[in-house]
């Protein structure tokens, strides 16, 4: 990066739809997604005051494709995930699904919509009845859709088992007998047995051991190539999502806050945060390692109901500059498709000086 | 200086000495060498990382150390030296003197460490008052001074906290603040910064460096993140089954990995130039406690097994460089081994 970039765009562009130039066809489109939670404030917790946890997030998840989202704890990648899956109402902005209208979905078309959209969690102990055997696991979901019958469980366990590398004898052992990789392969097949076409991922490999981590990325990009599933990786490990994804979007604060193809944010963030984040991601090389010199962040990140005027980063950001506190930046064009909300870079309608690297 | 024999190396600045260790679980299903023949030492002002997956036997190692072994299982061989003193054989009154005192602990998650009920200062001062006999005022005092030293903002104010007022990193270094509240020679950190963000992470390594520094504190650290074992380690011991398979420096273990697990365990991170490609995997998983093989524990999951020499007698630890030994028997029969990855 040179200092050339740093110079400052005139304020007030009006915020672009983010509309990323992907190979396949979006599947789950979020334009402008809010969610604002109440905290409660005073004596008795009388006053309430309402955060928002995702403000404005706009991003697409495509046929075939992996958007990673990136942040720090509190930066609202958990609530997004859980917006996306219709776990939790959205207040403001829209979520399309194949071209429509989440929020208006009833009866069987929302039933629909369950189906297609799937959530895999993190802790695969949490999620799973410890009373109830993997195959019950795995089928539940086809029984309560009216897709399978009782007597069918055993059969189409096994089948969804093979289609996760789970060994089919597994299937009548409930989860303290199965090991942390073989559950997490549950919830996988579970997730799978409804036929998605989109995967909603929480952290699907942070609890696991290395050896194991290896195994499930290598599920999840199987079953990504053969049946073209679109997925979004919610995840704080920059390694993991570099891995996985085409795409990837860095939250802080409820906000995108840079966006774009996998490659150039990993090797050539532009938005500071995103910067300091990948430079304290440690590199598993003890010559590079050493070597590195990490960007230093001023404290921890604001609690979602102090959010700093102007530019929400700004009073961590070593690039910070009296204009961020002023103005909130919009997102802005520094590359085809490479998408940054920060001052530092001037917003130029990059479309029509089309070719630009 | 160096040694390249497997045997703990016992010199004056040696922290902790573990040597020929085994740990056998009794009862109604024994589970015989649950920690078997191992063998390392840290230095002062050293860190050193023990790595390997669940059930390698990293924090049941640890927790030996400590004196906190669960009653089942018990210390059968060898022999644990911290700061000059056999602890393996030590009595429970005079391993909670030394906990604390000569080594202190961070583990994983520290709302489970801090008690929930006492602010921060307090639990900090607690330690200097048990262990150093120091006037409750003092120990107050110096808890600040500690609070302070691990990067708390506003410290007199913020020893009146309690636990939960504070945020992850916070309360990480607030514990971090209690166990070197009496000058340990030995800290143990087990996954210190595994529930924390990559920022904070960075924090609490680079803290842990600078008390290291200062005090010259041994660091044994307990980690299955290899990112942070290139950054901080000095040595590296990686455990598999129970056993130490391979212990190097940790420049050398990164660049020249000896043992087939070793190997394994390092070409399954993300390589930042290959996305979307197939990581290669271990097959199988860690044999459970009381089922580990004839011969070598690893044998089952090893793309290099060769039949007699692998299967029929325990492996030895090898040297195969400087400070660098391999329990591999390919290694100590100085077959070629060819590698797939």
């Amino acid at each position: 990066m040179t200092s050339s970039d740093y110079s400052f765009a005139e304020a007030g562009v009006s915020d672009t739809r983010a509309g990323l130039a992907t190979a396949g066809s979006p599947t789950l489109v979020a334009d402008r997604l809010t969610k604002s939670f109440a905290s409660r404030h005073g004596a008795l917790g009388r006053t309430r005051r309402f955060v928002r946890a995702v403000d404005e997030v706009s991003l697409e998840v495509a046929k075939g494709q992996t958007i990673g989202i990136v942040g720090e704890s509190g930066s609202g990648k958990s609530t997004l995930g859980r917006l996306m899956t219709k776990l939790l109402p959205i207040d403001g902005g829209s979520l399309l699904y194949e071209d429509s209208e989440v929020s208006q979905l009833r009866g069987q078309q929302l039933r629909d919509f369950r189906r297609r959209v799937q959530m895999i969690h993190q802790n695969p102990y949490g999620s799973l009845d410890p009373t109830k055997t993997a195959a019950h696991a795995m089928t539940e979901p086809l029984i309560v859709h009216g897709l399978a019958a009782r007597r069918e469980i055993r059969s189409r366990a096994e089948d969804l088992a093979e289609r996760v590398a789970l060994d089919p004898r597994l299937v009548g052992r409930r989860p303290d007998q199965l090991s942390g990789g073989q559950r997490q392969r549950v919830a996988i097949a579970r997730s799978l047995s409804l036929e998605p076409s989109v995967l909603v991922a929480d952290e699907p490999t942070s609890a696991l051991d290395l050896s194991t981590r290896s195994e499930i990325l290598n599920l999840l990009l199987r079953l990504q190539e053969e049946e073209g599933l679109a997925i979004a990786l919610i995840s704080h490990d920059f390694a993991t999502v570099s891995h996985l994804s085409h795409h990837i979007a860095v939250m802080y604060l409820g906000r995108i806050v840079e966006q774009g193809p996998a490659s150039r944010v990993a090797s050539e963030p532009r938005h500071p945060y995103t910067e300091a984040l990948l430079s304290a991601v440690p590199v598993a090389d003890p010559v590079v390692q050493r070597t590195r010199q990490r960007i230093v962040l001023e404290g921890e990140i604001p609690s979602p109901d102090a959010i700093p005027a102007g530019c929400r980063f700004r009073l961590r950001c070593p690039k910070a500059q009296p204009e961020c506190a002023i103005t909130d930046p919009a997102m802005v064009d520094v590359a085809p498709g490479h998408k940054v909300a920060c001052l530092l870079y001037p917003s130029q309608p990059l479309q029509n000086s089309s070719g630009q690297g | 200086m160096t040694t390249t024999s497997g045997a703990a190396h016992v010199s004056a600045d040696t922290v902790l000495a573990v040597d020929r260790l085994r740990l056998d679980l009794g009862g109604r299903h024994p589970q015989p060498g649950l920690v078997n023949d191992l063998s390392f030492d840290v230095r002062a002002g050293e860190t050193v990382a023990l790595i390997g997956e669940s059930g390698c036997g990293k924090s049941m190692t640890a927790l030996a150390i400590l004196g906190l072994l669960p009653a089942a299982v018990q210390v059968v061989g060898g022999s644990i030296v911290l700061a000059g003193e056999e602890i393996a054989s030590a009595s429970s009154k005079r391993l909670a003197a030394l906990r604390g005192a000569v080594v202190g602990t961070v583990f994983q998650d520290p709302m489970s460490s801090l008690d929930p009920t006492m602010s921060i200062g307090r639990q900090i001062a607690e330690s200097r008052r048990l262990h150093l006999r120091e006037p409750a005022r003092t120990a107050a005092e110096r808890a600040v001074e500690l609070l302070d030293l691990v990067g708390i903002p506003n410290p007199r104010a913020r020893a009146d906290a309690y636990p939960f007022e504070l945020s992850g990193g916070m309360q990480q270094r607030a514990l971090i603040a209690a166990a070197v509240a009496c000058e340990p020679r030995l800290l143990i950190a087990d996954e210190p910064t595994t529930a924390l963000d990559v920022t904070v992470q960075a924090e609490i390594l680079e803290l842990l460096a600078e008390l290291q520094s200062r005090t010259k504190m041994g660091l044994l650290l307990v980690t299955h993140d290899l990112g942070v074992v290139a950054g901080v380690a000095d040595r590296v011991v990686v455990m598999y089954a129970g056993e130490a398979v391979e212990k190097a420096p940790t420049v050398d273990l990164f660049a020249d990995p000896s043992h087939p697990y070793t190997r394994a365990l390092l070409s399954s991170v993300p390589q930042a130039g290959r996305p979307h490609q197939q990581l290669p995997v271990i097959a199988g998983r860690v044999p459970p406690a009381g089922a580990f093989p004839q011969g070598c524990r690893f044998q089952d999951r090893c793309p290099h097994v060769m039949a007699d020499l692998c299967t029929s007698v325990p492996i030895e630890s090898t040297p195969v460089g400087v400070d660098h030994v391999s329990r591999c028997a390919r290694a100590a029969s100085g077959a070629r081994m060819e590698l797939a990855t």
